[in-house]
């Protein structure tokens, strides 16, 4: 009886271990060739590079969710590294996400990383609704992140306000954050910079604050004048001062790329 | 045994009888070697930062992730073991694939858990380690401890231990570990404010009590513990005393792994060229064992971790349940393959060319 049992006992075990060696060679086999067709090189040894690689890939497939998981669980393990060459808007996803789950430090840098993303670009994003949100959502979080990088918060506020005030496709427009933001962006420089004010101008005409947009535009176009800037940009201006006094927003045809392209 | 193989000089007792030779035994299985890298560290903090984190990760895979397939391929080769083994070598690694499939389902209830767990234990693995060795080596070179002694032996061994359990206030790679894991939030709170008196008290009696042990030793029967027996405890008590937490976490994993591979690869060919029909020589069974210990490694900790990813578990999530299941398994395994039972292979190996007492 004895004997019977151990014998079943050890062919209970040797069942277990055939389906644990099939087991075990079938999801390292998986394994790899997921990792492989995932993230374009083979499982590394660098926990960082797998996890930068993963990374890449659920931000490129907008997994946003997923992508800021796997920075929270990789923070936990080791003092968090930024991931490179993600994109301003993946940054900035990655760092409301975190912001929001109260990872301030790991924020901080996506935030960072974001704005000198939005730096380097040679023109602003103005055909990704999500990442225009994305950035009103930014800016709108809270001063601390002007008083930390004033000069490229000043860049994402004057360009987004813009947007907000003229683009062509309505659907992007919105004038009372526009003025919220180009009053940021205005406030930042002191009211000394013509092109804030010409933003704000144009932000002032979208909510229909006709002689507030002809003020501030009339003060843009002084300051350019007086410091002998090139014609062109003054009549530009001043095309657009003269929508205003014809109580007509502005509305810039460089966004059209976008409307045309919209379903 | 003949005579010539027998060595009674004093300079030889206190060497101790190697397995290779003794500076091979002293720098890589006593851990010699470690302590140099310590003193480099603490001396020159920015080597740390001139370590790339991609040749670290290699030596990750060669010196401590293929230290835990080596165990398993230990296990795997030594003759007779499914026989005397079979729930372990049969049924618990499929035991361990079923446990991180759970953890992975309940990350943070259990996965952090078995990661306080594994951390937890790690450096009583060490300890163990670093105590067997030291008898170990005390018995190859004839110095045959009491049992009196080999528990203070042990009890000394343990000291770096108690200091990562009692005195480690803060998580370790996001993990709680020792007390503040396992007890009460209440009696770690009692406890914080004498951790830094604890704390000096081990470190004193960590350095005291194995220079007192050994004057003890010497002034016995046995005679003198060999100096590598010292070594093994002076490097376990350099690692977790000397570094931040982490850091000793870091030096210990590498260092240790080379003791082990060391130690494994010494026992597993001995023991294939104790065979009467083995045809290979020494440096085809090293090359065997040691090949099959870093291919295992790689599709455990690297390959794994993919296929949990590919059923929907999160990646960096896998791969350190991977790593916690993979070190509990290697513990336990630890227990079972290293026992030295008169009829079992690895006393063979020890009690080669054994020195015996005058």
């Amino acid at each position: 009886m004895s004997t019977s049992s151990t014998s079943l006992q050890r062919q209970i075990y040797r069942v277990l271990y055939f389906v644990g060696i099939a087991a075990f060679l079938g999801a390292c086999g998986l394994g790899f060739f997921y990792a492989l067709s995932s993230t374009g090189h083979l499982p590394s040894i660098d926990l960082s590079a797998t996890h930068a690689g993963y990374l890449r890939s659920l931000t490129g497939q907008g997994e946003y969710e997923q992508a800021i998981n796997q920075v929270e669980v990789a923070r936990q393990l080791e003092p968090y590294r930024l991931v490179d060459d993600l994109g301003a808007k993946a940054y900035g996803m990655l760092a409301l996400g975190l912001m929001e789950r109260g990872h301030r430090r790991e924020a901080e840098m996506h935030f960072a990383a974001m704005f000198a993303e939005l730096e380097k670009t040679p023109e602003f994003p103005h055909d990704d609704p999500e990442l225009l949100d994305m950035l009103s959502r930014v800016m709108n979080m809270s001063d601390r992140i002007s008083r930390k990088t004033p000069q490229q918060v000043f860049l994402v506020l004057n360009n987004l306000a813009w947007l907000r005030a003229t683009h062509l496709d309505e659907s992007i427009r919105n004038g009372q954050e526009a003025v919220k933001l180009a009053e940021r962006a205005d406030e930042l420089t002191g009211s000394s910079n013509p092109i804030s004010l010409d933003v704000l101008a144009a932000a002032y005409a979208e909510v229909g604050n006709w002689g507030a947009a002809m003020r501030v535009a009339r003060q843009a176009i002084q300051i350019l004048e007086d410091a002998n800037v090139d014609p062109q940009t003054v009549n530009e201006l001043k095309a657009r001062l003269s929508l205003y006094e014809q109580k007509q927003p502005y509305r810039d045809p460089s966004t059209a790329s976008s409307v045309n392209s919209s379903p | 045994m003949s005579q010539a193989a027998i060595s009674n000089s004093g300079v030889n007792r206190l060497v101790g009888r190697s397995f290779v030779n003794p500076v091979f035994d002293y720098m890589i299985i006593g851990g010699g070697l470690s302590i140099v890298a310590t003193v480099v560290l603490l001396g020159w903090p920015s080597t740390q930062n001139e370590i790339s984190r991609n040749a670290f990760a290699t030596v990750l895979l060669l010196s401590n992730m293929a230290h835990f397939a080596a165990s398993t391929v230990r296990l795997y080769t030594k003759r007779g073991t499914a026989d005397a083994l079979p729930f372990l070598t049969m049924a618990f690694p499929m035991v361990c694939l079923g446990v991180i499939a759970i953890c992975l389902v309940w990350p943070w209830q259990l996965g952090m858990h078995l990661q306080s767990l594994y951390l937890t234990w790690s450096p009583y693995h060490y300890a163990a380690q670093a105590y067997g060795l030291a008898v170990m080596y005390a018995y190859r070179t004839g110095c045959l401890l009491t049992k009196n002694d080999k528990r203070l032996l042990f009890w000394i061994a343990m000291i770096p231990f108690f200091r990562m359990f009692f005195c480690i206030p803060d998580t370790v790679m996001g993990a709680d570990i020792g007390s503040s894991w396992l007890f009460p939030a209440a009696i770690s709170d009692w406890l914080t404010p004498y951790q830094g008196n604890l704390d000096s008290a081990l470190l004193i009696l960590a350095c005291t009590a194995p220079i007192a042990l050994c004057v003890k030793i010497w002034m016995s029967p046995s005679g003198p513990l060999p100096l590598i027996s010292l070594l093994m405890l002076v490097t376990n008590t350099v690692w977790f005393f000397a570094l931040e937490p982490a850091g000793a976490f870091l030096l210990a994993t590498v260092f240790h792994g080379l003791q082990y591979l060391a130690i494994v690869i010494i026992f597993h060919v001995k023991d294939r060229m104790a065979e009467t029909d083995n045809q290979h020589g020494i440096l085809y069974h090293v090359l065997f064992f040691y090949g099959a210990c870093v291919l295992l490694a790689y599709a455990l900790f690297m390959c794994l971790p993919w296929a949990y990813r590919a059923v929907g578990f999160d990646v960096d999530q896998s791969a350190w349940v991977v790593i916690a299941v993979i070190n509990i398994h290697h513990f336990i395994v630890d227990g079972y393959i290293w026992r030295l039972k008169k009829s079992d292979t690895n006393r063979k190996v020890v009690d080669a060319g054994l020195v015996t007492s005058s």
